[in-house]
């Protein structure tokens, strides 16, 4: 249910085709699970991937991190804007958007299903592998999300937990 | 073209306002000026008393909706619009509680912010 929204949304918003990729097996979930601290590490590349996070406070507690290959940022957001090619700084507030709406709109059905109102933070760029230590202990479930496209992958990977009679 | 009204935009999102600003200045509205944060939408508020705002509700700073209440608290009658990326019903009783009628969900269509606009302006029911 969730991957169909935000490739719905992604066509909408930038007229780009996303495909769902294979779910992360069972066996890894299991191991993420086991570590003290999460880390994110290796798979990433910070200096061209423009990795971002956002949170969400309240019932559904949450930490997601989002991710995408530069040949698709850069098609994603010229397609933002009517097929204009952006300079670089407008382009990270485009993209920054893209999540804003995709995470919201994930959210909102969350909302709607658990009768709640968690809320999103801004989203915000992140640079190093440092400022994504999160305590373990705080997000005790995960699920990712891998898309492929023409121009690269999008990954959404959220760290959560579901807290009772949680306000903003 | 008939001139409909001035808008002010509060959206720290550049393509958002980028977007208003393409949608409603072909029908005639103008877009008189940007704010990024609720802070300095409250203070072009009051520097231009738009015929209407368009608010988003998550910014750093302020939320859209404490913003809302500051405006409101300002000019009773002003005409504000909310959006969201977050559209679920508690986000909309959350809006009504403070007067405020109208939520656009993220992304924008222009025909519903068009639309919306009209029922502000007592144009359309």
């Amino acid at each position: 249910m969730f991957e169909d929204t935000i490739i719905g949304l992604t066509e909408q918003v930038a007229g780009i085709t996303l495909k769902s990729k294979e779910k992360i097996p069972v066996a890894a979930r299991k191991s993420l699970n086991r570590q003290k601290k999460v880390i994110i590490k290796e798979h990433i590349d910070f200096s061209t991937q423009c990795v971002t996070v956002i949170k969400t406070k309240g019932v559904f507690h949450s930490f997601i991190l989002c991710w995408m290959d530069q040949d698709l940022f850069d098609a994603l957001t010229t397609g933002m804007n009517r097929n204009r090619k952006l300079e670089y700084g407008k382009q990270v507030f485009y993209m920054m958007e893209y999540y804003n709406i995709i995470c919201g709109r994930v959210l909102s059905k969350i909302n709607n299903m658990m009768a709640s109102t968690s809320r999103l933070t801004v989203p915000q760029v992140i640079h190093s592998q440092k400022e994504l230590e999160i305590p373990k202990d705080d997000y005790r479930q995960h699920v990712r999300w891998d898309f492929d496209s023409d121009y690269g992958g999008l990954h959404v990977e959220t760290y959560y937990d579901l807290r009772k009679n949680k306000n903003k | 073209m008939e001139k409909k009204g001035t808008i002010l935009v509060i959206d720290d999102s550049p393509f958002v306002s980028q977007q208003i600003k393409d949608i409603v200045e072909q029908e005639g509205y103008e877009v008189i000026d940007q704010a990024k944060n609720g802070e300095d939408g409250i203070e072009k508020f009051k520097e231009y008393r738009p015929d209407f705002v368009v608010l988003d509700i998550i910014m750093p700073g302020i939320d859209g909706i404490e913003t809302a209440e500051v405006i409101l608290k300002e000019a009773p009658d002003a005409k504000i619009v909310m959006l969201s990326s977050l559209c679920d019903a508690g986000t909309l009783e959350e809006i009504k509680s403070i007067g405020l009628k109208y939520l656009i969900p993220k992304p924008l269509e222009g025909a519903v912010l068009l639309a919306t606009l009209e029922m502000l302006e007592g144009k359309k029911e």
